[in-house]
């Protein structure tokens, strides 16, 4: 019995090794399939890439945006973000008008969401997988927060607080960037730019020196030149 | 009257003066401008098929480090300008390097069967492989003809990601037939590899033959050749399939941990090398014959004769103080692998001394005679004392062997060149009193000497030519050879002509074109078309001129 297994083992052994054999002779012979050499574990030539952004997380936004390219050109990013939590980095809102100037703080912004749009252009690179560009990035922002209104203490010695007040940020950027491939099938970028933003913020109460009381304030906007500097994480598709 | 006599005679010299040189014919095209992502960084080859000629060139392969930090790769395309008889470009296209959305590396282009055949190589980290993949494109407009092919692989460690082609390539004349080779001694090996080296091992290579509808004809992986640290040096096949190896042997006697074919200071006594050869018949059948052994090459190569089907291997023996003592020939037939005599011809201290005191040709004038004169005395003044001391039996520097020519009689027109490098540290200091160093190689490319050996392997006769250029950029040699008519044209960057074998210096004739260009930035290089043409390139960062260069044959 234990021969007959041997013999059958032996056998099957046998057979694989001149199939084995054979396979080497076909091996040498040259193939059209290039695709199993040419597979070497990363995933190139595609023209998809969900992106993680590390600047937004600062700001207190989790999210992703995703980017296709059309052609070998142009490529259009469009994201979207949702504000979970305080901006890691100090926030402070400055509101001025003709009779005096006062300060307010972001409190606690949340609730929010955002969007990105970016439209590229690609200089060199004819997949996502790498290359080097020059776009146009639009931010818009919008979210509640809490704001501490500051009265001058000869007035009042407690701070006032003003809760769920609506906020938005829109910003267009010019912006250079650069991503390349790292592993299988993750990108590493790099961009930064410079642009204008825009602060909108409904109804906020602040300090008159003129009638020495809290008044609510029309809508305030504020505009600024602001520069972009910001890493991300991609994932090809 | 009197002037239109003295304009003839005028005309008359000129001619005359013309005529002197008159063994190159050139051809100039209208200047072109390529486009910014037509201009190429490596002219690689040029055909000619019909009446148009095809000058292959590549994107180039830098990579330069972007203000981001990130290291960025240009693309390796293919550039091919296609030129009119007249050389004027008529239009240019790109062959792109990749392959189903893969970056793959471009290396060599060229006519196979009545097409352009691209060679491109690919190395797979994950399977740890060097593949050769090759596309056929159709000539008329450049797009692709059928698949591209796998026709090589080989084994790559897992450092090297990163390395050049390990494949050596070769189609027939006839363009028939292309036989690769894939031979790892010309990179850094494994550490199995070198422990195999050190202990005297068999050395392998693979090889494949195949037709140009990519048929497989022979095939041969892990082929045993040499043992040790052996290195192909050169490959020949027949239109047949009959395929010939040189390879070069070397003991490792020697304590470096590298040894490289034709290292200069390698020392003469502690060398025990030798040339070995392997031909393979298209049954599969090989013959492997050593000779010259204990010898010491600076280069070798060989020849193919088609007429005779031998298979000329040509040496230059060294003489272990950094000079050639002789040539080494031998005569392979390549179908029977019969080993026809060796020869050994040394230069002997006559013929050095001969060639030594060559003297470059000058313009006769009668004020700088005396001075020359005088010169001329001292130099003599001053060999005799040489004399005294020492007399060569070398060609001090003369270690590169550039091609060799049969003639009708089956004789070998060997042609080689004096070659050395030196370094030049630069340390330069700013106001703050930092100094910064920088070591920069020179490449020189001296003269070019060339040897006729009759049947019996012995000198008959040697050609002469004076060149010096110096570069910071190494290429193997900066001349072409031609040989057609019993007749050796020799060819540089700048000049061309005729080089008699007849012991005594020739001349070259400077090309008008680079006598337009030299006062400027330029860069030039040149291509073989056929036997008797060449192309040369001239090119500022904008702007190309081409050259067809051709011997005059006479009828």
């Amino acid at each position: 019995m234990t021969n007959k297994l041997l013999l059958a083992m032996l056998f099957v052994v046998s057979a694989f090794s001149l199939n084995a054999q054979k396979n080497k002779a076909k091996s040498d012979e040259p193939s059209s399939n290039i695709s199993s050499f040419l597979n070497d574990g990363r995933v190139t030539g595609v023209q998809n890439l969900i992106r993680l952004r590390l600047a937004p997380t600062f700001m207190g936004y989790i999210g992703a945006s995703y980017e296709r390219k059309f052609g070998e050109k142009f490529g259009i990013e469009v994201g979207a973000n949702f504000k979970t939590n305080q901006s890691a980095i100090w926030e402070e809102y400055r509101y001025a008008n003709s009779n005096t100037v006062n300060y307010t703080k972001y409190l606690a912004s949340k609730n929010g969401i955002g969007l990105i749009i970016s439209p590229k252009y690609y200089k060199y690179g004819k997949y996502i997988n790498h290359g080097r560009y020059v776009g146009l990035q639009a931010n818009l922002r919008s979210f509640k927060s809490d704001f501490e209104i500051i009265v001058p203490s000869s007035v009042q010695n407690t701070t006032t607080v003003q809760s769920n007040v609506s906020c938005s940020y829109k910003s267009l950027f010019l912006v250079w960037g650069n991503q390349r491939q790292f592993g299988s099938r993750f990108t590493f970028g790099l961009e930064f730019g410079f642009g204008v933003n825009q602060d909108k913020i409904k109804n906020l109460n602040v300090y008159d020196v003129n009638s020495s009381g809290i008044v609510n304030s029309a809508d305030s906007k504020h505009y600024q030149l602001t520069g972009l500097l910001d890493l991300s994480f991609g994932i090809l598709l | 009257m009197k002037n239109l006599l003295l304009l003839f005679c005028a005309l008359f010299i000129t001619n005359v003066f013309s005529q002197k040189n008159n063994a190159i014919k050139e051809l100039t095209g209208t200047e072109f401008r390529p486009e910014k992502k037509d201009r190429p960084y490596f002219y690689q080859n040029a055909i000619k098929i019909g009446e148009n000629y095809y000058v292959i060139a590549q994107k180039g392969d830098k990579a330069y480090i972007n203000f981001f930090g990130f290291s960025t790769k240009q693309k390796y395309d293919f550039k091919i300008f296609k030129l009119d008889a007249k050389m004027n470009v008529k239009s240019v296209a790109t062959i792109p390097s990749e392959f189903e959305g893969k970056d793959v590396q471009t290396l060599k282009i060229g006519r196979f069967g009545d097409k352009l055949c691209a060679l491109f190589y690919f190395n797979n980290k994950k399977a740890r492989k060097q593949f050769l993949f090759a596309q056929m494109y159709d000539l008329k407009n450049f797009t692709p003809s059928g698949k591209p092919y796998k026709i090589g692989e080989t084994m790559i460690t897992k450092k090297e990601t990163r390395i050049s082609s390990i494949f050596k390539v070769s189609i027939t004349d006839d363009f028939s037939k292309m036989l690769i080779t894939a031979d790892r001694s010309n990179i850094i090996r494994s550490r199995r590899e070198k422990k195999a080296a050190a202990e005297q091992k068999n050395h392998t290579f693979s090889y494949w033959l195949i037709d140009s509808e990519f048929k497989l004809i022979n095939v041969g992986k892990n082929v045993k050749m040499g043992k040790g640290t052996t290195e192909i040096i050169d490959q020949t096949f027949d239109n047949e399939g009959n395929m010939c190896i040189l390879g070069f042997e070397q003991a490792t006697t020697t304590k470096k941990s590298r040894y490289v074919f034709g290292d200069i200071d390698s020392d003469e006594d502690g060398n025990n090398s030798k040339l070995i050869m392997k031909i393979i018949r298209p049954s599969g059948e090989a013959s492997d014959i050593t000779f010259a052994n204990g010898e010491y090459f600076y280069s070798a190569m060989m020849k193919l004769n088609p007429n005779t089907g031998n298979v000329a291997v040509v040496g230059l023996l060294g003489s272990g103080k950094y000079g050639a003592k002789g040539l080494f020939t031998q005569q392979v037939n390549i179908k029977t692998a019969e080993v026809l005599a060796e020869n050994k011809s040394l230069f002997g201290i006559d013929l050095v001394k001969e060639i030594n005191s060559l003297k470059p040709p000058t313009v006769k004038s009668s004020k700088s005679n005396t001075k020359k004169e005088k010169r001329a005395n001292k130099d003599k003044k001053e060999s005799k004392k040489v004399k005294k001391t020492e007399v060569p039996d070398y060609l001090h520097m003369y270690v590169r062997l550039g091609s060799c020519h049969y003639n009708d009689s089956n004789e070998l027109v060997v042609v080689g060149q004096k070659y050395y490098t030196y370094t030049v540290t630069y340390t330069t200091t700013d106001s703050k009193g930092r100094t910064t160093t920088h070591t920069v190689t020179y490449y020189v490319y001296g003269d070019i000497i060339s040897f006729k050996i009759n049947q019996d392997g012995e000198i008959e006769n040697f050609g002469f030519i004076f060149h010096h250029v110096e570069t910071t950029a190494y290429v193997y040699k900066d001349y072409t050879s031609l040989y057609t008519g019993d007749k050796l044209y020799i060819l540089t960057k700048s000049s061309g002509g005729q080089m008699f074998l007849n012991n005594k210096a020739s001349t070259l004739q400077l090309f008008k074109e680079y006598n337009t260009i030299a006062r400027r930035n330029s860069y030039a290089d040149f291509m073989n078309v056929s036997d008797n043409e060449m192309i040369h390139i001239s090119s500022r960062k904008n702007k190309v001129i081409f050259s067809l260069i051709s011997v005059k044959l006479e009828k």
